[in-house]
């Protein structure tokens, strides 16, 4: 009964665009994105370099993250936040082979994570009554049955990962309570405590917590990766007012304190661009994601029009300017940068940039992940 | 002599062609939320007032000062960005759409919760969709007299009402954050503003925004499909009757923010064609002579305002569009997406 409701097999609404893509270079990796098109449909998208398998699913409403299942070789893609819906498609042709939809008393947060095994996946929840955060656990190899959730350990959890032993969860709790009744609005921006959170998987107990300093505890914890040394780089959006001036993007290893923070008594060390390239991020940013070495790390303030690049230790290395980007994710030798007017960039180690795909359009959402 | 008058030229040029942020800030837009100051004010000693002694001449001129302070509101609506998002105050002043009837309940919930009576009450620490017009608009047009309790309520309300449009406004202009300085020196670039572009984009989404609520919210949900399914009490403020002189009140600000930021910039040609989208919409509007809550579903009304959606629709794409790409401004998807 409860797989049924939850777990509706949709082919219908498939949509193959084929193999019309324009891409230059053929050693890029595949890469997937949500995007709505002009007339606010929405859709999930493989991008092959060399048009085998390029394919574009439409979706129910907007779409957000995507998490990869490697072992079964499918894709998760969660609807944008409050959303009622996960897709779950195959890599291989982009066909939908069914959605989960949100448990009762509970709204999908956006983002969420396969575990390595492929057994399980894990997305972020908000349990709305009472306005905690939970991790509801879907299992992939018994039709996407909910078997259980934990406790995010915080309110409006949103970006979730994995650190390097597979049974870490680390938690981005952005702090703001939503209620359906009142739909993406923000009930509570003057007690609002956001914090970062990892949690045992097997249990949900809570390993570690880390808040940012009491002065700006409107600093929403949104997004976040987890390099191989398990260096997680945290990137945030302030919602104070515009004219105040917070850090907006933080590191963190959990179990050890990073010297050199900036606020003693908290240990998550907190960085700040220089102020020409700090004020441009308008006190948002959108996503973060590691380099493919692990070396550094690149974060997209939309609003900004504007993506900074940063060592694994914190260290500021520079920036570039793209109009209302936000999705990044891993090549070789740099990232692709995607935006909201149907570009994706490839941004080189040296920080050169350089267009890689311009589709008409399409607005390129939040994230986007390589397929290398 | 001919250098000289040549510079002065070029300048005068320059000078039109630059954008004027500083007058659209001190004209419309301080104006505005001043005038909104005054009006909620009102609003509150009349609620006050009536409080203090209830009768049918004083709680009609409390309804009175509902509309004017509404109508106020709804002037300022299209100024979607700045000291208005702080603090959830767009919410706040107004809930609406409220697809999920969360106003009705959460008033009731709000009424039964012995706390009104408490002298520490604290309306604006409670929930956002008993905070402004939206609740008081039910409070006060309701059937059922008014008991004490919730004569409490409204006077909460119009109090809180009018201390967010006295914050908004010393927001925007008062301190050295103010809200209004960083219009002034947009052009050079400032903590809030990278350029005169930006700025221009920024109003830009604004009215756009504006104009796609006008469309999708305040017409297409009430008009429905066909008369057979017209949902008349969709209409924004059906009860108070404010649904059309509110959509006015929408469409005379947006065409000042055009006027004073876009007309003088345009082609000739673009600058006809929305101007002309203007007059027939407005002309629309004040033809209807009948609440829009059942205009929707009379036979010779209904056409007017299927037409009125159609022009808005027109409007909206003129500006989001032609206007956008012949100013090269843009609209943003992520930049707009908060997520």
């Amino acid at each position: 009964m409860i797989n049924r409701r939850q777990f509706l097999t949709l082919s219908a609404s498939v949509l193959f665009a084929g193999p019309t893509r324009l891409l230059r270079a053929s050693s890029q990796p595949r890469l997937l994105s949500c995007w709505s098109d002009t007339d606010n449909r929405h859709y999930v998208s493989l991008l092959d370099p060399r048009g085998g398998s390029a394919f574009d699913v439409q979706l129910p409403a907007r779409g957000h993250g995507i998490a990869i299942n490697q072992q079964q070789k499918l894709a998760a893609v969660f609807a944008r936040r409050p959303g009622d819906f996960v897709c779950i498609i195959k890599l291989r042709d982009g066909k939908l082979i069914g959605i989960i939809t949100a448990t009762e008393g509970r709204h999908f947060y956006g983002h969420g994570v396969f575990t390595p095994d492929g057994q399980y996946l894990l997305c972020s929840e908000n349990a709305f009554e009472s306005g905690e955060g939970r991790i509801g656990l879907y299992d992939c190899r018994n039709g996407f049955q909910r078997v259980g959730a934990l406790p995010s350990h915080g309110i409006g959890p949103h970006e979730v990962k994995l650190l390097a032993d597979g049974k870490t969860l680390v938690v981005a709790n952005g702090g703001i309570k939503t209620h359906p009744d009142l739909p993406r609005i923000k009930t509570n921006l003057n007690t609002m405590k956001p914090n970062l959170a990892y949690l045992e998987t097997s249990s949900g107990r809570l390993l570690e917590k880390v808040e940012p300093p009491a002065k700006w505890h409107q600093l929403s914890i949104r997004h976040l990766d987890v390099a191989a040394d398990n260096t997680v780089a945290v990137a945030m959006q302030y919602q104070g007012k515009p004219t105040e001036r917070p850090p907006l993007i933080a590191i963190h290893r959990p179990g050890s304190k990073l010297t050199g923070s900036d606020f003693p008594g908290s240990s998550l060390k907190l960085l700040t661009a220089p102020d020409r390239i700090q004020r441009k991020m308008k006190n948002y940013c959108g996503s973060v994601t590691f380099s493919h070495d692990n070396s550094r790390f690149a974060v997209s303030s939309p609003r900004g029009n504007l993506v900074t690049y940063w060592r694994i230790d914190g260290t500021y290395m520079g920036s570039h300017q793209q109009k209302d980007a936000c999705g990044i994710s891993q090549h070789a030798n740099g990232f692709f940068v995607s935006d909201g007017t149907g570009t994706i960039s490839l941004v080189k180690t040296d920080l050169s940039a350089s267009d890689a795909i311009s589709l008409t359009n399409h607005r390129w959402d939040n994230h986007m992940v390589s397929l290398l | 002599m001919k250098t000289v008058l040549m510079i002065l030229l070029l300048l005068a040029t320059a000078t039109t062609n630059a954008y004027d942020f500083k007058t659209l800030a001190e004209n419309h837009i301080l104006s505005g939320y001043q005038q909104l100051e005054l009006t909620t004010n009102s609003l509150n000693a009349s609620a006050q007032s009536y409080c203090d002694k209830q009768d049918e001449e004083k709680l009609d001129q409390l309804r009175n000062h509902y509309r004017s302070a509404f109508l106020d509101w709804q002037f300022m609506q299209p100024i979607r960005f700045g000291p208005i998002k702080y603090l959830n105050r767009e919410n706040r002043f107004q809930m609406w759409p409220d697809k999920r009837g969360s106003v009705g309940k959460h008033l009731r919930r709000q009424l039964q919760d012995g706390e009104i009576t408490d002298p520490g009450f604290d309306i604006s620490s409670k929930s956002v969709a008993v905070q402004g017009f939206s609740a008081l608009e039910r409070l006060l047009f309701s059937d059922k007299p008014i008991d004490s309790i919730q004569c409490k309520l409204i006077v909460a309300i119009t109090g809180n009402l009018e201390s967010m449009s006295s914050d908004l406004l010393q927001d925007w202009k008062e301190g050295d954050s103010a809200y209004a300085a960083y219009f002034s020196t947009a052009a050079q670039g400032n903590d809030i503003f990278e350029s005169d572009t930006e700025l221009a984009g920024q109003i830009l989404n604004s009215l756009y925004t504006q104009l796609e609520t006008m469309v999708t919210q305040k017409l297409d949900r009430p008009l429905g499909p066909s008369i057979n399914k017209a949902r008349g009490k969709r209409a924004e403020g059906w009860r108070s009757q404010t649904a059309l002189p509110a959509l006015k009140a929408n469409l005379e600000a947006s065409r000042q923010l055009y006027q004073g930021m876009y007309a003088n910039k345009l082609g000739k040609q673009l600058a006809a064609k929305i101007n002309m989208a203007f007059q027939q919409s407005a002309q629309l509007v004040n033809s209807v002579n009948q609440p829009l809550k059942t205009a929707v579903t009379d036979e010779k009304l209904r056409p007017m305002i299927v037409e009125l959606r159609s022009t808005l629709s027109v409007l909206k794409g003129l500006i989001g569009r032609e206007l956008a790409s012949e100013l090269n401004l843009s609209l943003g998807f992520n930049s707009l997406d908060g997520d």
